[in-house]
């Protein structure tokens, strides 16, 4: 009932922006979860997974302290550059000359 | 994709309804806005019709203020985001779109500031209350900057309808009410020299 005495009108309770609120939240809800399950793995959250991955690389590199060798201490900024190992240069294995064949001659 | 619904749940399941409330805050400031705007403007008159739109704009509006809420808690509750306290709480302190995310989290100060000012207005004092309640119209504004450049379903159709949908009326209401304001600034005026 809308009409009130004295042709007063009342608004909608406020039941109906509350439970008008709640339905369209769990309407998202449902299809934002539907649209991720129907994705890929690495199709969700590429942006934000770069940014997390970013960070994560960021927070794990090693400390200066990490770098000291047999408990020496550091002494200046420049010993702080971390020089990468040479890669170890693998050479392929020659491979086996055949054999020359023996000639055996028998006299 | 139902079998896949659990797993989405467990990893994502804070940022979806993060995601998810932060498209209902941005419809309950817009239809609070639109409310507020109409009834200061006075476009349409009726018998009871202010006292209508007044309800439903305080509901919406608190009814936003709550979505706010449930928008900042389910994107700090986010095991993958990890914004921390200060990156929901300190404007610009989140590295995940930084000056985007600074604008929401102005927009929700602004909105908590604003909107609850109402009930103290008796204190604050009418014209004054009056006054500040006029900016909310930066919430609305900072809200849809704030979804544009940070949200992941604003470049959905969907969203865009809405945002172009309300964005058209509550300018031109804006435009009215500043015209209805100096309208009845130039009758009092007048009314005063008539008096003088």
């Amino acid at each position: 009932m809308m009409q009130l005495g004295r042709g007063r009108l009342r608004g909608p309770g406020p039941a109906v922006v509350a439970w008008g609120s709640l339905a369209l939240f769990v309407v998202l809800f449902v299809a934002i979860t539907l649209q991720l399950s129907s994705v890929g793995e690495p199709g969700r959250r590429s942006a934000v997974a770069g940014q997390a991955i970013t960070r994560e690389a960021i927070e794990s590199q090693p400390s200066p302290d990490e770098f000291e060798e047999d408990g020496e201490g550091v002494e200046s900024d420049e010993e702080l550059e971390f020089e990468p190992p040479e890669p170890e240069v693998v050479l392929p294995e020659p491979e086996p000359e055949e054999a020359p064949a023996v000639v055996t001659s028998s006299s | 994709v139902i079998e896949a619904v659990p797993h989405t749940l467990a990893s994502h399941g804070w940022w979806i309804a993060g995601r998810a409330s932060g498209i209902v805050a941005f419809v309950l400031v817009t239809v609070s806005v639109l409310l507020g705007l109409t009834m200061a403007g006075k476009p349409v008159r009726g018998p009871g019709l202010n006292r209508k739109l007044m309800a439903l704009h305080e509901q919406t509006a608190l009814a936003g203020l709550i979505a706010i809420a449930v928008h900042g808690f389910g994107l700090l509750a986010d095991p993958w985001l990890r914004p921390g306290l200060a990156g929901v709480a300190v404007p610009f302190a989140l590295g995940f779109h930084a000056f985007w995310t600074g604008l929401g989290v102005i927009a929700a100060y602004l909105a908590v500031l604003l909107g609850l000012s109402f009930y103290f207005r008796r204190r604050i004092g009418p014209r004054r209350w009056r006054a500040a309640h006029r900016a909310t119209i930066a919430v609305y504004v900072l809200g849809l900057f704030h979804a544009l450049g940070a949200g992941t379903d604003t470049g959905s159709p969907p969203f865009l309808l809405f945002a172009a949908g309300s964005g058209v009326p509550i300018a031109i209401l804006f435009v009215y009410r500043l015209g209805a304001a100096r309208r009845r600034g130039e009758r009092r005026l007048a009314a005063r020299g008539t008096f003088a």
